[in-house]
């Protein structure tokens, strides 16, 4: 696509925000790409792509790529084109297990901020008991999370389920903004959040450990 | 009177007026399931049965909530009664209707208007432990919302199973993109 249309200067982020970002962004010891599959005649779309080729010009370890849907559908089936705006983290040419549906405003800036943290490096602290743990997972597990940008709780679901997804193959985890899908707020009867969809099947509510979804996933075979 | 969240309904024990028959209730009776008390002005009043009436129409759905109702005026339980063989609105009810004359209840929850010996019109959710978990106070002329009511039920059920680490998807289509913030303390 032409990307060339896309701005690098975001309306979201402000110049404080800037500031803030590039003390975390700092800190990356590795690199991570961001795929960001857009339809630039749709307000959303336009929002998180400059968000993302804003964030990548921070850093010299992030860089960022655009797709339209139709490419996308086609060259990476990973990622799940029918809800745009769709951003996918990958490192070494890898999908990492982390995408967004919908623009990372409000709260969810930290979840793709520490989502980069984690998959680039050096990542947030895990207990190495659960880490084993998450390595023995048989079965790939897909989680939905629907979240709003004004909830704080649902930025700390999505974190640590990312997180999951950032140290396990088995894992992947899906920021999904309600607001944006209202279809599937019918569909999976979203009254509350965070809402954690495990694998279509389980379904959690509020904020849960680590620990305690591996409990979940590990049921899976 | 302070905060009433979390204060526990004080002993008490009143006469009541329900499905035509008249009976005692006691604060053990509002414990082991949610409870509604529902003070009113008085009976015979124009603004009480409509609300009353609203109440009466949802009562099914709170009980499926496993939410008992009982209102409560500053009448004997022999006013209710008349009051309900006048009005076909009251006779329709289902719930308790508690009798409150010596003002034992009002006092208790800060809604007795001393000089009238009349309620205001507050509402108070208690939990099977006879808690305050929500509760509003209006003024006697403004009514309530037995809709409304039913949600904020729900909600406080919602929350005392699972905790409050949740927030309403109160989402509305076509809002703005929140400005993004960052608040990263203590998670690198």
């Amino acid at each position: 696509m032409d990307s060339e249309k896309i701005s690098a200067k975001s309306s979201l982020i402000t110049a404080d925000l800037e500031e803030q970002l590039c003390g975390v962004l700092g800190k990356l010891t590795g690199e991570a790409h961001m795929v960001c599959v857009v339809n630039l005649a749709d307000k959303a779309s336009v929002e998180m792509a400059e968000l993302v080729r804003h964030i990548a010009r921070l850093s010299d370890k992030l860089t960022c790529q655009f797709y339209e849907p139709k490419e996308a559908k086609e060259e990476l089936p990973e990622i799940d084109s029918s809800l745009l705006p769709a951003t996918a983290l990958y490192r070494q040419g890898q999908y990492t297990g982390i995408s967004f549906h919908g623009v990372t405003g409000g709260k969810e800036m930290n979840s793709l901020v520490l989502a980069l943290y984690n998959v680039a490096g050096p990542g947030q602290e895990m207990d190495k008991r659960i880490r084993k743990k998450l390595d023995k997972l048989e079965r790939k597990s897909e989680m939905k999370i629907f979240v709003s940008l004004s909830c704080h709780h649902c930025a700390n679901q999505v974190i640590a389920c990312q997180q999951m997804a950032a140290v396990s193959k088995m894992v992947e985890a899906r920021m999904i903004d309600a607001r944006l899908y209202p279809h599937l707020a019918q569909q999976y009867k979203i009254e509350r959040i965070p809402m954690t969809i495990i694998n279509d099947d389980e379904v959690l509510l509020g904020v849960k450990t680590i620990e305690q979804m591996y409990d979940i996933l590990k049921v899976y075979k | 009177m302070g905060n009433m969240i979390n204060k526990e309904v004080e002993p008490f024990r009143v006469s009541a007026f329900a499905n035509g028959e008249f009976r005692e209730v006691s604060q053990e009776d509002l414990k082991g399931h949610w409870s509604v008390l529902f003070f009113y002005p008085a009976d015979f009043t124009f603004v009480c049965p409509t609300e009353l009436g609203d109440l009466a129409d949802h009562y099914e759905e709170f009980q499926n909530e496993g939410c008992e109702i009982y209102s409560v005026s500053e009448d004997t339980h022999f006013v209710h009664k008349a009051w309900a063989d006048a009005s076909e609105t009251i006779r329709g009810i289902q719930y308790v209707m508690l009798a409150d004359p010596a003002g034992v209840l009002a006092r208790q929850f800060g809604v007795l208007v001393e000089e009238e010996g009349q309620a205001l019109r507050g509402t108070f959710i208690l939990n099977p432990a006879g808690k305050v978990k929500a509760y509003e106070i209006h003024d006697m002329g403004i009514g309530r919302n037995a809709e409304e009511l039913l949600r904020k039920v729900q909600a406080a059920k919602f929350v005392e199973k699972h905790g409050d680490q949740v927030c309403p998807a109160k989402w509305q289509p076509g809002e703005e993109t929140l400005s993004p913030s960052l608040d990263l303390v203590g998670m690198l």
